[in-house]
């Protein structure tokens, strides 16, 4: 059952549930409040009855006719005031008059004993009576019984009742209808929030609570709170998956061409009776395009390992380093015509020596295939920056346009296309980079002018 | 035959194309990027273009208007499958739109379906002492006329324009006798045996181990 309605029941129910009780004990109490008063008058009224019957009236008359002619003249006359007098002589009726009440003979009123006055409230015929009886000295033998109707208190006790009871559903439409929106505007919040998870589950992540001035504002807020969690996150999510799904994307470009190539050059081989050079010529190609696959296999691993592996640190000697690179890179520097300047200032950095040269190695190739032809050269440098490592590579090479800085660390991104497929680059190294320079929680900074060359900076982190 | 220009950046592929087009008699020409391209429909006389999308300087979209001044017929050859380069490529009045990776045969087919459009295919073929003439479906030896069944004219053009290329039997199947055929490959046997016998070309139709058949003229006229 919704809150709404639990609280509009309830409502109604506690209302409705203490009127219809107090009103009760209320008529009650007053109804009995009546009938004590009622009594109390009617014994006073009894006792001067009975004062006035004894100076009257003489018992010891032996004329029945006599007696019965008196007590009818003194009987009538209270008959005119509402009261009823009945005479009972040993339990027999001896005068009744006109009363409507008859009592049965082995009543307590008939036997109330010498001095005892007896009262009592009988109902007849829908009306009420009250009785109070004596067997009075002055007549031993005779029972004296009071009778005066009081159906007047007990038909204001039934009107109360009605009153009551129309009240009570007078009451209970009005209160419906105030308990109805009452109910609304205490839950009003909540169903706000209802409305604002449903439209959140919906994908609707910019759903916002406005604020209230209530216990429910801090909720509110939680709530708002939640949702921009929510929304970051799936945001982030999202953009993960499409950079996600360009990285593969760009992958199956990669690995097509090459495949499409090798396919191309077999079935050439496998149906034409090609002449020698031409055999010759798609092997080499073939052989070409299968380094190429090999490369970008390479460089995943590379990625791969880069990004789920952690650096093992250890303090290396950057000479070293330096040097081992110079000795691999040379028979290609000499290839270019090109010149490696090592200039290190430093003695060790805390790093992991395998994934930092393979970075450094990134670095050296990128530069090289930025070269001119003549007079190329790299600076290869380390040196201390605001109490922080740096290692840098340098290059006069052409530079990288200011419009592509931006583009270069994307995976598969190359600035010109086909010069780095002729030396076989595949456009990987820098993602590599990135995530070796994350795992040292260094910074890595490229620079560029286009025409005068490009600065690669790795920043370790201070000592 | 024809002379093609293949614009293509990645020289493996363009190579590829180029063997293949040597192969089956067309010239090829190379450019790797749009100036070297635009430079060749000036000096020769070039009647088809396989044109990539994505090439260095200006790029296949908007390099098209100036083959099509120049009345070349271009055909895209591209990694850019999607619906809407296609029918960009298509919209600007290209005659084909091949994406990689691409069979070799169905792409010397979709050449041949253009050349044939502009009229700039091979009329005849002649390869010693047979001479065929595929507009009128002549076939003739010697200067005598041989009689070649409708079937064996279909097979034997197949082997012409892919001359040099083995073509499996189903290939054949394919081609000569549509897709629809459901004959089996020994009925190309058969069709071969009596073209090899009727043109006296035992020599000539090789049979490719386990492959299929190839029509070999190395020095045809």
């Amino acid at each position: 059952m919704k809150l709404r309605i639990k609280i509009f029941i309830s409502i109604l129910i506690v209302t409705l549930t203490t009127l219809s009780i107090s009103s009760y004990y209320l008529i009650n109490k007053s109804h009995l409040d009546n009938i004590m008063r009622e009594q109390d008058r009617s014994v006073n009224e009894f006792d001067f009855v009975l004062t006035s019957l004894d100076n009257s009236i003489d018992f010891s008359i032996e004329s029945s006719q006599t007696l019965k002619e008196l007590l009818s003249r003194f009987a009538g006359y209270y008959a005119l005031r509402g009261i009823d007098l009945l005479i009972y002589r040993k339990g027999v009726p001896y005068y009744i008059g006109k009363a409507s009440v008859s009592i049965p003979v082995n009543s307590m009123l008939l036997n109330t004993g010498r001095y005892k006055k007896y009262a009592q409230i009988i109902s007849k015929n829908g009306c009420h009576y009250i009785l109070v009886s004596a067997n009075p000295s002055f007549a031993p033998n005779y029972t004296i019984v009071y009778s005066r109707d009081i159906s007047e208190i007990y038909h204001s006790r039934t009107n109360s009742i009605y009153m009551t009871v129309a009240m009570a559903l007078i009451l209970f439409i009005l209160l419906s209808f105030l308990s109805f929106f009452y109910s609304r505007w205490i839950t009003r919040p909540i169903e706000r929030l209802q409305e604002g998870a449903a439209a959140i589950s919906q994908g609707e992540y910019g759903h916002r609570i406005p604020p209230t001035n209530d216990e429910f504002n801090s909720l509110a807020h939680a709530f708002n709170h939640m949702a921009d969690a929510v929304r970051s996150r799936s945001e982030e999510l999202e953009k993960r998956a499409n950079d996600l799904q360009e990285f593969i994307d760009d992958l199956s470009h990669e690995m097509n061409t090459p495949l499409t190539s090798i396919q191309g050059y077999s079935e050439f081989l496998q149906n034409t009776n090609a002449s020698p050079e031409h055999r010759q010529m798609a092997l080499a190609a073939i052989k070409q395009e299968t380094k190429r696959l090999r490369d970008i296999y390479e460089k995943l691993m590379q990625l791969t390992i880069s990004r789920v592996h952690e650096a093992s640190l250890q303090p290396t000697n950057i000479s070293v380093l330096f040097n081992e690179l110079a000795d691999s890179f040379r028979p290609q520097l000499e290839k270019q015509n090109a010149h490696l300047h090592i200039n290190n200032e430093l003695d060790m950095i805390l790093m992991d020596s395998s994934f930092i040269y393979i970075l450094l190695s990134n670095f050296i190739r990128n530069s090289l295939q930025a070269l001119p032809e003549n007079g190329g050269s790299i600076g290869l440098s380390a040196y201390m920056t605001d109490k922080r490592p740096v290692i840098e590579v340098t290059d006069n090479g052409y530079g990288i346009p200011k419009d592509k800085i931006e583009a270069i660390v994307k995976p598969f991104y190359r600035v010109d296309k086909s010069r780095s497929r002729k030396t076989g680059g595949v456009g990987l190294g820098l993602s590599i980079c990135k995530n070796i320079a994350k795992l040292h929680k260094a910074d890595f900074i490229i620079e560029s002018e286009e025409g005068k060359g490009t600065y690669a900076k790795l920043i370790f982190p201070s000592l | 035959m024809a002379n093609i220009l293949i614009v293509e950046d990645e020289q493996a592929i363009s190579d590829l194309i180029m063997l293949n087009f040597t192969m089956v008699g067309h010239k090829a020409y190379q450019a790797y990027d749009s100036f070297a391209a635009l430079e060749l429909i000036k000096q020769n006389q070039i009647d088809l273009c396989l044109l990539d999308i994505m090439i260095p300087g200006q790029d296949g979209f908007s390099l098209i208007d100036n083959f099509l001044s120049a009345n070349v017929p271009v055909i895209y050859l591209t990694a850019k499958g999607s619906l809407t380069d296609r029918v960009r490529g298509l919209k600007l009045g290209a005659e084909d739109y091949i994406t990689k990776p691409f069979e070799t045969l169905e792409l010397l087919a979709r050449i041949e379906v253009v050349l044939r459009r502009r009229g700039k295919h091979a009329n005849s073929f002649k390869y010693k002492d047979v001479e065929i003439d595929l507009a009128q479906r002549l076939v003739r030896k010697n200067g005598s006329t041989i009689e070649l069944t409708a079937q064996e004219f279909a097979l034997l053009e197949t082997l012409i324009q892919n001359r040099n290329l083995a073509l499996t039997r189903n290939k054949l199947l394919e081609t000569a006798w549509g897709y629809d055929y459901m004959g089996e490959s020994r009925t190309v046997d058969m069709h071969i045996q009596r073209l090899r016998r009727k043109l006296g070309w035992e020599d000539v139709i090789k049979t490719v181990y386990k492959y299929g058949y190839r029509l070999e003229v190395t020095d045809e006229a």
